[in-house]
């Protein structure tokens, strides 16, 4: 009795013992598998994502992207120049398009100071969700630290999926265009901000950075203000810190951002760079001289300086060198 | 290639350019049909089109040598016939061979864009995506990730070989640990010649190889003639922005000490396209250095003198793609 009794306990602390590792194997496979980056292969138009939660297992809820019939998904890994660009992009996009078919959804890889101050500021007119432990990515098999773009329907079908994520704010626009009006439109932005001369600086309405006052560029040009130093350039937010400074140190000319500007970040670098002079934010389209998928500025320019005449006639447009 | 600048001699032969030139310096004229391209990538033609590539809206644009309406293949997206930041199309047995960048694959289309077939390329191939295709339909691609300088592939996508010798750091023993610093060194321009040897320019630095047709390093020569300081000081990040052409990586700029490479075999003569707006030449054969020649363009509407961002040669004469400028410049070579 007792060997077979103690045989009997041996054999149940064998079991409890195998029981104990399997268990321990099971959580540790769990935690592996909730850690370990995927690296699968990227999407293709065609494949489906699944259905995204905020959390895994427990307390999960679908993440609120939207239920328009196209949704673009863009999961941002690092804040780069460029990819800060396409949330302002994207922002104006939003806002620009009444009862758009599409839902525009921003997953951030953590806390980003820059999209916090743009989303406190009220820039931000769709979801930003933070990918705080990385959960997001795996759910939609997007690899660590890379940044992804989807657009997908209701039924998680993707039709385009870009492995870099945005590239460029043309991108974002022409698949907004192909999504919302069917085919994508081309223009020949370099060409018309070339025509511009000889014709009157456009008419908007201008918003200082810094006091928020509005007035009309038209009442900006006068006898003793001939120059304005337009920044349009492809890829604003990299070249920003760099104007904010041209602009502190030359106090011969207006400097105006276009719409497309994060005013909250335009603010913050005016009064870190100690800018005397008025800095404004155009509130509307400076047409012909900025466009909002291309433009007369390049890699190598900031933005362009136009000289008018006292009537306002354009009399030159000239691109800003990079400093 | 050849095929392609056959193409290009051809549809030219009926038009006329005249270029000033002296022994150092070339008149690159504007062909009369102009337009505009946010981001040109490459060139080539059949005789009726010149056919840009536009990476910035990932289309294929068609402009009509003469007259003619221009027209567009492709757009943005993943399907059959669309794009993601294309790098090049070319010509090929009448068809368009386009390297779909950030799709990674090749695709074969007809000339009016229908899918006829294509074939995926190396998830990682380092950018700008660097290439050439050969008379008899072989493609080859830059790419250091692959532990070799060049890899070619027929148009089926079958890898045929890989060679060259990469340039590494001290202390690495792996072939396909490069960090992006050996990486951008590895990088060149390719361009091939009717036997296939292969000649490439570097990124990074005013070098040029030539590999035989079966992978072997034949020569390597360094860039000199006039402006050949230049070229050795961009190499090393010291030149201002204002002098050399750059290209936006991600968030960083590059410097690009040189451009494109092309090979006039009729002439056995190689030109190297450098960041600095000059055309360095060499002789196909023997590696020997010539005089480089300054590339002069009439002035831009802002008064801005255009760079030159890519180009071919045919038979004596060059074909320049312009950074964001207007239609293609034309003038004879030396």
């Amino acid at each position: 009795m007792f060997l077979f009794g103690h045989t009997q306990g041996k054999a149940s602390l064998v079991a409890s013992g195998i029981g104990f590792l399997a268990c321990l194997l099971g959580i540790s496979a769990f935690v592996y598998a909730s850690s370990s980056p995927y690296h699968g292969p990227g999407y293709r138009a065609g494949d489906r994502i699944p259905v995204l939660y905020s959390r895994r297992l427990w307390f999960r809820k679908p993440l609120p992207i939207g239920d328009t019939p196209t949704k673009m998904l863009f999961y941002m890994s690092s804040p780069t120049p460029q990819n800060l660009q396409q949330i302002i992009y994207a922002a104006y996009l939003v806002r620009k398009t009444q009862e758009t078919p599409i839902s525009f959804s921003l997953v951030t890889r953590g806390q980003i100071r820059e999209i916090s101050r743009m989303q406190g500021g009220g820039e931000l007119p769709f979801p930003v969700i933070v990918d705080k432990d990385n959960s997001i990515a795996r759910q939609a098999h997007i690899r660590e630290g890379e940044d992804t773009f989807l657009v997908f329907d209701r039924k998680g079908v993707i039709s385009f999926a870009s492995p870099l994520g945005l590239e460029s704010p043309e991108d974002l626009r022409e698949l907004w265009e192909l999504h919302t009006q069917g085919s994508i439109q081309f223009s020949e932005a370099h060409r018309d901000a070339e025509m511009q001369v000889g014709r009157h600086f456009p008419d908007v309405i201008l918003a200082n950075i810094t006091t928020g006052t509005t007035t009309d560029s038209s009442h900006l040009i006068n006898d003793s203000q001939h120059r304005f130093l337009v920044f349009t350039a492809e890829c604003p937010v990299c070249s920003l810190e760099s104007s904010m400074t041209g602009i502190a140190a030359n106090h011969d000319a207006v400097p105006i951002f276009s719409s497309h500007f994060s005013t909250s970040l335009l603010k913050e670098l005016v009064l870190r760079k100690h800018v005397q002079v008025a800095v404004y934010s155009a509130e509307g389209e400076l047409s012909g001289l900025e466009n909002l998928y291309s433009s007369h500025s390049t890699f190598e320019n900031a933005g362009v300086v136009i000289d008018v005449d006292a009537s306002g006639v354009i009399m030159a447009i000239n691109p800003i060198p990079l400093s | 290639m050849p095929r392609r600048v056959s193409a290009v001699v051809l549809c030219l032969m009926v038009m006329h350019f005249g270029s000033a030139l002296d022994a150092q310096t070339i008149t690159a004229s504007p062909v009369e049909s102009m337009w505009t391209v946010d981001g040109p990538q490459d060139i080539t033609a059949d005789g009726k089109f010149w056919y840009v590539t536009d990476d910035y809206t990932s289309r294929i644009l068609l402009f009509p040598i003469g007259a003619g309406i221009a027209k567009s293949i492709g757009h943005i997206g993943n399907g059959d016939g669309e794009f993601l930041h294309p790098a090049g199309a070319e010509i090929f047995d009448g068809k368009l061979v386009v390297l779909d960048n950030l799709n990674n694959r090749v695709q074969v289309l007809s000339l009016d864009g229908i899918l006829f077939s294509s074939f995926p390329l190396p998830p990682s191939l380092a950018q700008p995506l660097k290439y050439c295709l050969s008379r008899q339909g072989h493609l080859f691609i830059n790419d250091p990730t692959s532990g070799f300088l060049v890899t070619e592939y027929d148009l089926h996508g079958h890898r045929l070989k890989s060679f060259g010798k990469l340039k590494r750091e001290v202390g690495h023993t792996s072939l396909r640990d490069l960090n992006d610093a050996e990486v951008g060194t590895n990088s060149a321009w390719l361009s091939v010649d009717d036997d296939e040897n292969i000649y490439a320019a570097f990124l990074a630095r005013p070098t040029v190889h030539r590999y035989s047709a079966d992978g072997k390093l034949q020569y390597q020569i360094e860039l000199a003639g006039e402006g050949a300081d230049d070229l050795a000081a961009a190499s090393l990040g010291r030149v201002t922005a204002a002098q050399f052409t750059h290209m936006h990586v991600r968030s960083a700029a590059v410097t690009l000490v040189t451009l494109d490479i092309a090979v006039d075999q009729a002439r056995s003569t190689g030109y190297v396209l450098g960041g600095n707006n000059r055309v360095y030449r060499f002789d196909l054969r023997s590696g020997q250095d010539r005089n480089s020649l300054k590339i002069e363009a009439p002035l831009l509407r802002n008064g801005s003198s255009p760079k030159m961002l890519k180009f071919k040669v045919a038979r004596g004469r060059g074909y320049f793609l312009p950074l964001y400028s207007s239609g293609v410049y034309t003038s004879l070579l030396p």
